[in-house]
């Protein structure tokens, strides 16, 4: 079932368009995450979802209901939704108690009072708060006060969450605690989620689906793991991990492989690209390249320029004949710069450029 | 931010625009309207009167002169004591500060009764003193043209002051270390960087003092009055009592083509000022030791302020309760509660005027309030048509001086039932003081983050839940304040009162000054003795809500 569709959503601000003709479809109880760097036009989307911006054209579709398309003059107000929101700096009233925060929505909704009570007591039981229902946010950690807005979000139960950057104003090991417990929340509660982030990282350990956006275009949607392997462009495969593009002299599409052959005359078999064009690039991870002082079947002689300890593992900088790329090693000895090394490609994929 | 609107909004958008179009943007139609227009034939029938008047160039004259002096006065006097204040080790520095804006809170006439009870030829305490010492006559006439600029420098000053204080408090200090490190002693320091600098500010708060000085009618009609020395406004106030319209639009005309460009140039200095010095750290420059010479300098700013600011504030209580003004006041048996009783309990003009401005400054700080309040929402925190004409609109009057405000609202309202009444007076008082609510709930909002009033929509709230919920609760502490900020002025206002209200029914202001000319001196300062108290109450209430409800940001 598909609980939230987008169908060419436009959102301009003056002559300047944030949202570029965006369409994608989540389906109920998946976790979809709009990823790309700020200003790509993730946060109107989302806001334009919410209802907190107005579309300039297209459609916007909650479970049953068309709540925005400006051809047919249609648009709900936020309040109409019966949506869950998630702020990037939580919104927590600052007037209110943490258990008046939590049972506005429901206070909205008119619910009667120990109905009330008895559902603050389980979303803050959820989101581990028991006991703090009588603070106000000044005297709460960030941690804490995200997670009254999260409380405030999820306590009408409703068939959309959504998040806006919720993470990144948290230092960076709260971040990755609360990455597992929305996630965890997510899962228990069985609610849709759309999150926005730009931390590549983040959208990786969560999501079902990843939208990577840029310049107010979806680049392609994909499960984390064809995304980073299967990127659709050089700009996706950038942006999500680390990537070395190598140049190459030749192609030959066999069945579902590419042979490539290098600069440098070396033949390498590849993925083939998600989609067809007339230039590609050949991704390689440095975490899929292995580095050797041996010579290995099939492997790239090279030189290490740089070698920068990393405590887990080792990044390497090694020139293959004209081309320095980025090798990353976990384990083994550290080599120094001026080792003659040989280099094993585990992976490498074709993108359109 | 509002998006579609909903039938309440636009409810609410409509009745701004008409009540802004009423008190506003109507009568300031109508000044200009009348100027030019008579008897529906253009005539320019005021600037004619302009060029035809022979008293007209001495008065612009008049007005002028005493502009500059004072103006120069009060950057010889604000530039010294603000960076003595904010970059030396002077001590006793908040005592200096409170003294030396302490001026500013009170209403210009009461300075002005303040100078006339120490310095007035026979009743003022200095001629007194000078007298039982055995001289003749008297030593000092605050009825001067001196006396005039010492009163008004010595309240409008504080503009250059403060505005200087803030430009050096806020400079980032590293600028003048790296001149200090590329090897500049401190004195190339403070020519080259530091008053470059702070140029800017005090070139805005020398306009603002200059401003204050031209549009300022209790001083001059106080002192300048009996002195004979006629300014611009105290002319419009005469042209008006006689029934000359037509003459008192066209010295309307010539108030505003000298006041008007003034501050647009301090706005466009202001809004530079900005961007220039002003930085987000809390970095405290180093303080210039004054070593040995600390005290010394301590006690001259000392024995000049407490002449400028307590003197004139002490004599005036010490003459609201002689019981006779012209009795010895260095005898303790010569004082009583007299007058006091008689302005409260017996005078009955008094207790009338008592009564009228207390219901007049309590409506109209309730209307500005709230009024003020869903201005400040409209123009920050919705994009409805027209925000930007409604903002001007509501700071336009701020920028007029009273007297020829009040000459709009004449000739807005004279073929209506509310001219000559209390009605007429409290609309000009809205339009006067709308500005103070309006910025005091722009100031609260800007603070407050707009997410908090998405939060409550997405959790299902309307707008106008959510204006009450949200937005109501988080500005209380700018709504409060600026009901006190409007509340104090318009108790005691004079110029637009003496003006506009109808003779038998005098506010607080005019019936003061009706008690000044008619030489009833103990009930005058007996009034001015509890204004005085209302706005210390006021400053006071002020500075508890600031401290208590300040919006605790997340």
């Amino acid at each position: 079932m598909v609980e939230v569709i987008v169908r060419d959503l436009l959102k301009k601000f003056g002559s300047v368009v944030a949202v570029d003709r965006v369409s994608f479809n989540v389906k109920h109880g998946e976790f979809l995450t709009l990823l790309g760097p700020s200003g790509c036009g993730k946060t109107t989307t989302l806001r334009c979802i919410a209802g907190l911006e107005i579309p300039d054209d297209g459609e916007i579709r909650i479970g049953e209901k068309i709540v925005s398309a400006p051809r047919k003059g249609i648009f709900v107000p936020p309040e109409k939704r019966n949506i869950g929101m998630v702020f990037q700096n939580y919104a927590v009233w600052p007037h209110m108690t943490v258990f008046d925060n939590i049972a506005y929505p429901l206070k909205i909704r008119r619910l009667p009072k120990d109905e009330i009570r008895r559902r603050v007591k389980r979303v803050l039981e959820l989101v581990h708060l028991e006991g703090l229902e009588n603070r106000y946010p000044h005297q709460l950690s960030g941690g804490q006060q995200q997670r009254v807005a999260l409380a405030r979000a999820l306590v009408m139960e409703p068939e959309v969450l959504l998040l806006d950057e919720p993470l990144s104003n948290l230092d960076a090991k709260l971040r990755e605690e609360m990455r597992f417990e929305i996630k965890e929340i997510q899962r228990r509660v069985g609610i849709t989620v759309i999150y926005v982030t730009h931390d590549q990282a983040e959208a990786m350990a969560m999501s079902d689906k990843i939208a990577v956006m840029n310049k107010g275009r979806i680049l392609q949607i994909g499960t984390p793991t064809e995304i980073y392997r299967k990127p659709a462009n050089a700009f996706v495969a950038e942006f999500i991990g680390l990537a070395n593009f190598l140049e190459y002299k030749s192609l030959r599409f066999e069945n579902n492989r590419v042979s490539v052959e290098l600069k440098n005359g070396v033949l390498l078999l590849c993925s083939p690209p998600v989609k067809s064009s007339d230039k590609y690039v050949v991704v390689v991870r440095p975490s899929d390249i292995e580095i050797s002082k041996e010579p290995l079947p099939g492997s790239i002689p090279g030189t290490i320029v740089k070698a920068t300890f990393l405590g887990g593992s080792v990044d390497y900088r090694v020139d293959i004949g004209g081309q320095v790329i980025r090798v990353e090693s976990k384990g083994g000895e550290l080599m120094s710069p001026g080792s003659r090394v040989y280099l094993v490609i585990r992976y490498c994929v074709l993108a359109p450029l | 931010m509002i998006l579609r609107y909903t039938f309440s909004e636009y409810a609410l958008w409509i009745l701004t625009l008409v009540v802004l179009a009423v008190t506003v943007a109507y009568p300031i139609a109508m000044l200009f309207y009348s100027s030019i227009v008579e008897d529906h034939t253009i005539t320019f029938a005021a600037f004619q009167r302009m060029i035809k008047d022979p008293f007209l160039p001495k008065v612009t004259l008049n007005t002028l002169q005493l502009a500059v002096v004072v103006t120069f006065l009060s950057i010889a006097i604000g530039v010294p004591l603000a960076w003595l204040v904010v970059r030396t080790d002077l001590p006793a520095k908040n005592l200096i500060k409170v003294l030396a804006t302490l001026p500013f809170i009170f209403p210009p006439y009461l300075l002005a009764m303040g100078w006339i009870s120490l310095a007035d030829p026979s009743i003022g305490i200095i001629n007194r003193v000078y007298r039982i010492l055995g001289g003749h006559g008297f030593i000092v006439n605050i009825y001067s043209f001196w006396g005039l600029v010492t009163v008004m420098a010595s309240r409008f000053y504080v503009y250059v002051f403060l505005t200087t204080a803030s430009a050096l408090e806020q400079m980032d200090p590293s600028l003048e270390e790296a001149a200090r490190m590329c090897g500049a002693p401190l004195s190339r320091v403070a020519r080259e960087i530091t008053i470059p600098l702070i140029t800017p500010s005090i070139v805005a708060g020398a306009l603002l003092a200059f401003v204050a000085t031209v549009s300022n009618f209790g001083i001059p009609a106080l002192i300048g009055l009996p002195a004979h020395y006629a300014v611009l406004t105290t002319v419009i106030y005469s042209d008006i009592n006689m029934y000359d319209l037509e003459g008192a639009a066209a010295y309307s005309m010539l108030l505003l083509a000298i006041s008007l460009p003034l501050l647009v140039v301090e706005r466009f200095i202001a809004r530079g000022r900005r961007y220039t010095t002003v930085t987000g750290r809390a970095t405290r420059p180093t303080l210039m030791k004054l070593g040995s010479s600390r005290y010394p300098i301590l006690a001259l700013v000392i024995a000049f302020l407490m002449p400028a600011t307590l003197f004139p504030l002490s004599t005036l209580v010490m003459m609201a309760f002689l019981k006779e003004c012209y009795l010895n006041p260095f005898v303790i048996s010569n004082y009583s509660f007299k007058n006091l009783y008689d302005v409260l309990f017996v005078n009955p003009d008094t207790q009338t005027a008592i009564q009228d401005s207390l219901i007049l400054a309590t409506s109209s700080a309730t209307a500005i309030a709230m009024f003020g309040a869903l201005v400040a929402y409209i123009v920050l925190r919705t994009r409805m048509a027209g925000r930007t004409l409604i903002n001007v609109l509501a700071s336009a009057p701020f920028a007029l001086p009273g007297s020829v405000l009040a000459l709009a609202m004449i000739f807005a309202f004279i073929k209506t039932p509310l001219f000559n009444t209390l009605a007429l007076v409290f609309v000009a008082y809205f339009s006067r003081y709308l500005s103070y609510g309006v910025r005091t709930c722009v100031g609260s909002l800007l603070q407050i983050d707009p997410t908090l009033e998405e939060a409550a929509r997405t959790s299902g709230a309307p707008w106008i839940r959510t204006f009450s919920d949200i937005v109501i609760p988080l500005i209380k502490a700018g709504i409060v304040s600026s009901w006190i900020l409007v509340f104090m002025p318009t108790l005691s206002e004079l110029t637009v009162s003496v003006i506009l209200a109808p003779p038998t029914r005098p506010t607080i202001g005019k019936a003061v000054y009706n008690l000044m000319e008619s030489g009833q001196f103990g009930w005058a300062y007996a009034l001015g003795f509890l204004v005085l108290l209302v706005v210390i109450a006021g400053q006071i209430a002020i500075n508890i809500v600031s401290r208590r409800l300040g919006v605790k940001t997340v």
